[in-house]
């Protein structure tokens, strides 16, 4: 697969993730939408929070706007592998940080080809969070559906 | 005495938010891990994954990457460990006595239903009793129950969820081309240069093909995705052109594209010539100059003003699908066919492939989504419905009862003549106190039947006996049986899913049940027994039934004779036809070289066998409104459908921790001058209510909405949409109208 095109017409290309940015997840306290551009802040845990109402992206639209502009361009935002799927819910189960071997549920065979300039690595170590991204020659094999 | 829903929900709420449930992120990378090839429990779509193990449960899934989802699961999927450790599992049986549900032995609860049906059968007759299954049983179960009803207590009151999911589906293949179920492939994603996704929300109910869909898009060259859909879900965000319009008004639509497809030359003439009637009614009777006729009167210009959209969408649309030397998927699925329409609106979708020639050809098939797992494998090809009988056959047909009859061994005369009743007239039935007694299997009427308060009362009638067989308890139907059976689940059996490609692939045990639960197989084998039917199930095990299975596929059109159990498991999902244990299956049915049913030598790139005349029929169709249409006292349209996270009466999906915060409420969708018309906003309750019945939602305000449309998620235990909906049913599938009703909308 060609990496980083963007031929769906749904953005522009984003700039790639910081890793703070990505992790500005604590800001949203409530079904209420923090202030546009609030200053990231990198917290390991998320309050409990009403859902009914308002899903995870729809809240972060506003609370940390760039990463959710980024995950929704990105094929896990087009296929709705949504923020759960990684990020666990919120309260006691939420993963700041989503464990590399998450990955390997979906990508069975990615996960167990990581490499990079020919080293073991690990997925976010080429591929940036949320945009999913890569630059350079795949290490991993094409599916193979039958 | 056992709790309410609502009590038991609030007890086990607490446990179930500290236990954090385990997701598989964390058992991935542990050791000890087994991993057992199985099948995704949810959608029709039929992913591979691989079963995570240890200590007797299951800890992970894995997607199969060697199977055709390439190794993507959903977010349902992905979170499948956390249904098996459910705190509402049922692990043992319950009879219910005068004082609510007592716990009793399987000896006690499999006597007490044995004695009621033989009670009901000897005083009433083998119609006073029926079986009502489902698209999620697995084949093996599905079979017993089948063979168990119609050839050992001699009634053909065997019906199933796919009634209220596929029918539509099934009578219009069956119509069109004389035998059931697609003749393409997910392959055919792969290929396509036009996708025309009809009544179908892709993205959210079968988001792997979705995804299959949009790496085609990628990929291919200005491959074109046209949705018709009233709303604009999810799916559209991959369109090119959404075509909204008035509910109920897509017939029109579809004649007005065929109309665009033959004033602007798109036709394939040499294929019509070669392969094509046309007919009217139940009748092969027109010619094509009828066909055009009936098409005149459906311009895009007149049909838009109906429906509600541009006529310039409409041609678009049309040319986009004919355009000469492109390929043309069509996918569609409950906007089709939860219709009372629902058959013919089918049928205008082969049409457009029949005019255009655009079928049978890789990238070019009409191609139904399935919404369950095994409703095409177990319930459709298995003929485990109240009119049919195994791989085609049909209970009215003579020939077909006497052919059962020998595979089956039982004496000639032994099947009924008479079809048994269709979903929703067993329902009835039982209102009116004609079925005295119901066996529900790992399905929900309780809460998915449409206009279900009328039903659940039913399920209640004094004299009525009930059984649920089911995983988890209490459900909505589970709380008004008679006895509720502890089902094994998923992972804790073994047996073969079909879904949509007519694929069938095999889930082996990959745990031990818990508790005292069973697999339904061993507890329709043990009914049988009781019933003193045993000699019609002299299985040890689900293995040998499909042995049996293979003796009564063979020969037919849906030949899976070569299908052995080794080769399933070797396997990654096989494709029938597939007549023998050589044979490599077939993606393309009816396609010349691919389907080992039409000959070599046939002179035509493809052989529409399952008509005698091996053509293909273009139904001439006209646009008919929904039953229900809105008026003065009920102004607006309501529908109901899927979300991602969630999946049918949410029993699995609603205790997945994840899942408990994403779309797990119903919400009543409006759009933005609706809501200011009503004077609500998001958050504020409204009362829905139709001629049926009424339920009080929370307001999700959103301009994805449809002027005037209302829509609700199915999928919610305490709000119930089926409350308001209808059951009207198709005069030929008598699958019901759930995609369209009428209601009104107050602040509440």
């Amino acid at each position: 697969m060609r990496r980083g095109e963007n031929v769906l017409g749904v953005g522009a290309a984003l700039v790639t993730a910081a890793l703070g940015a990505a992790l500005a997840l604590g800001a949203c306290a409530s079904s209420k939408p923090a202030q546009r551009g609030a200053a990231p802040q990198v917290q390991a845990v998320h309050p409990e929070v009403e859902t009914g109402l308002v899903t995870c992206a729809e809240c972060h639209a506003q609370a940390t706007p760039e990463v959710a502009a980024q995950w929704q361009a990105s094929r896990h935002g087009l296929a709705l592998v949504k923020c759960f799927v990684c990020h666990g819910s919120t309260g006691a189960d939420f993963r700041a940080r989503p464990q590399a071997a998450g990955c390997a549920g979906c990508h069975t065979a990615q996960a167990a080809t990581v490499s990079k300039d020919g080293a073991p690595a690990r997925c976010f170590d080429c591929h940036a969070p949320h945009a999913l991204t890569a630059k350079g020659t795949s290490p991993h094999p094409a599916p193979n559906r039958s | 005495m056992a709790l309410s829903r609502r009590d038991f929900l609030k007890s086990t709420a607490a446990a179930s938010a500290l236990s954090a449930l385990s997701g598989p992120v964390a058992a991935v990378a542990g050791d000890g891990v087994t991993w057992t090839k199985s099948v995704c429990r949810y959608c029709g779509t039929g992913c591979g994954l691989y079963v995570g193990a240890r200590g007797g449960k299951v800890v992970a899934v894995q997607g199969d990457k060697d199977d055709h989802n390439a190794g993507y699961l959903c977010v349902k999927g992905y979170l499948l460990p956390q249904i098996m450790s459910a705190p509402d599992r049922h692990l043992h049986p319950l009879v219910r006595k005068s004082d609510g549900f007592q716990r009793a032995s399987w000896d006690e609860a499999m006597g007490l239903v044995a004695a009621k049906f033989q009670e009901a059968i000897q005083k009433f007759g083998p119609d006073a009793v029926g079986f009502y299954g489902s698209g999620q049983a697995l084949t093996e179960e599905t079979y017993v129950a089948n063979k168990l009803f119609k050839a050992g207590i001699r009634t053909n009151n065997v019906e199933g969820n796919p009634r209220l999911c596929m029918a539509s589906a099934t009578a219009g293949y069956v119509g069109t081309y004389g035998k059931d179920e697609p003749m393409g492939c997910y392959e055919d994603i792969d290929h396509a240069d036009v996708f025309l996704l009809v009544g179908s929300n892709t993205a959210e109910a079968h988001p792997v093909l979705f995804h299959r869909i949009l790496r085609r898009k990628e990929s291919g060259k200005n491959v074109k995705v046209i949705v018709l859909d009233p709303r604009r879900t999810p799916t559209c965000r991959i369109a090119d052109l959404h075509l909204s319009f008035v509910p109920g008004t897509d017939l029109a639509i579809l004649n007005a594209m065929a109309n665009v497809l033959f004033a602007d030359g798109l036709v394939d003439e040499a294929f019509l010539k070669d392969h094509v009637a046309f007919g009217e009614g139940t009748e092969v009777n027109k010619a094509r100059a009828d066909y055009e006729r009936l098409l005149a009167d459906y311009t895009p210009q007149k049909v838009a003003a109906l429906a509600g959209c541009s006529a310039e969408d409409i041609t678009r649309a049309a040319r986009w699908f004919g355009e000469k030397g492109r390929s043309a998927m069509s996918m569609w699925t409950m906007g089709l066919n939860q219709r009372s329409r629902g058959v013919w609106a089918n049928q205008l979708v082969h049409n457009l492939h029949l005019v255009s020639g655009k079928i049978g050809l890789p990238g070019s098939t009409p191609l139904s989504l399935t919404g369950q797992p095994n409703a095409c494998g177990g319930v459709r090809d298995g003929g485990a419905l109240s009119h049919l009988l195994p791989y085609g056959r049909l209970v009215a047909n003579e020939k077909h009862r006497a052919e059962m009859e020998r595979l089956w061994k039982v004496a000639p005369g032994t099947l009924s003549a008479k079809p048994g009743l269709p979903a929703i007239d067993l329902f009835r039935a039982l209102e009116d106190g004609k079925l005295k007694c119901l066996y529900v299997m790992c399905t929900n009427p309780g809460q998915s039947l449409p206009n279900v308060e009328r039903y659940r009362r039913a399920m209640r009638r004094e004299g009525a006996f009930v059984v649920v067989s089911e995983a988890f308890h209490p459900t909505r139907t589970s709380e008004l049986a008679d006895v509720v059976l502890p089902a094994a689940l998923w992972a804790e059996k073994e047996g073969v899913y079909g879904c949509t490609e007519r694929r069938y692939q095999l889930l082996e045990r990959a745990v031990p049940p818990q508790g005292e639960a069973r697999p339904d197989f061993d507890v329709l084998c043990d009914l049988a027994r009781r019933l003193g039917h045993g000699d019609l199930v002299p299985f040890q095990s689900p293995a040998d039934a499909w042995e049996e299975i293979l003796g009564v596929a063979r020969g037919t059109a849906y030949d899976f004779s070569g299908m052995t159990r080794e080769r399933l498991r070797q396997a990654h999902g096989l494709l029938w036809p597939m007549p023998s244990a050589d044979h490599p299956g077939t993606k393309r049915r009816y396609v010349r070289g691919e389907d080992p049913l039409v000959p070599a030598d046939h002179p035509q790139r493809v052989k529409f066998y399952g008509r005698p005349d091996g053509r293909a029929v273009v139904w001439l169709r006209p646009q008919k409104p929904p039953e229900e249409v809105v008026d003065g006292a009920y102004p607006m349209w309501f529908t109901t459908g899927r979300v991602l996270e969630h999946w049918h009466t949410g029993t699995m999906t609603r205790n997945c921790k994840e899942l408990q915060h994403a779309s797990y409420e119903a919400l009543a969708e409006l759009h933005p001058q609706d809501a200011a018309r009503l004077e609500v906003k998001d958050g504020d309750r409204v009362r829905v209510s139709s001629r049926r019945g009424a339920e009080t939602f929370r307001v999700k305000v959103t301009d994805a909405a449809r002027l005037g449309l209302v829509f609700v998620h199915m999928h919610d235990a305490e709000h119930l949409c089926n409350r308001v909906t209808v059951d009207a049913v198709d005069p030929v599938s008598r699958q019901p109208e759930f995609k369209i009703c009428a209601v009104k909308v107050e602040k509440a």
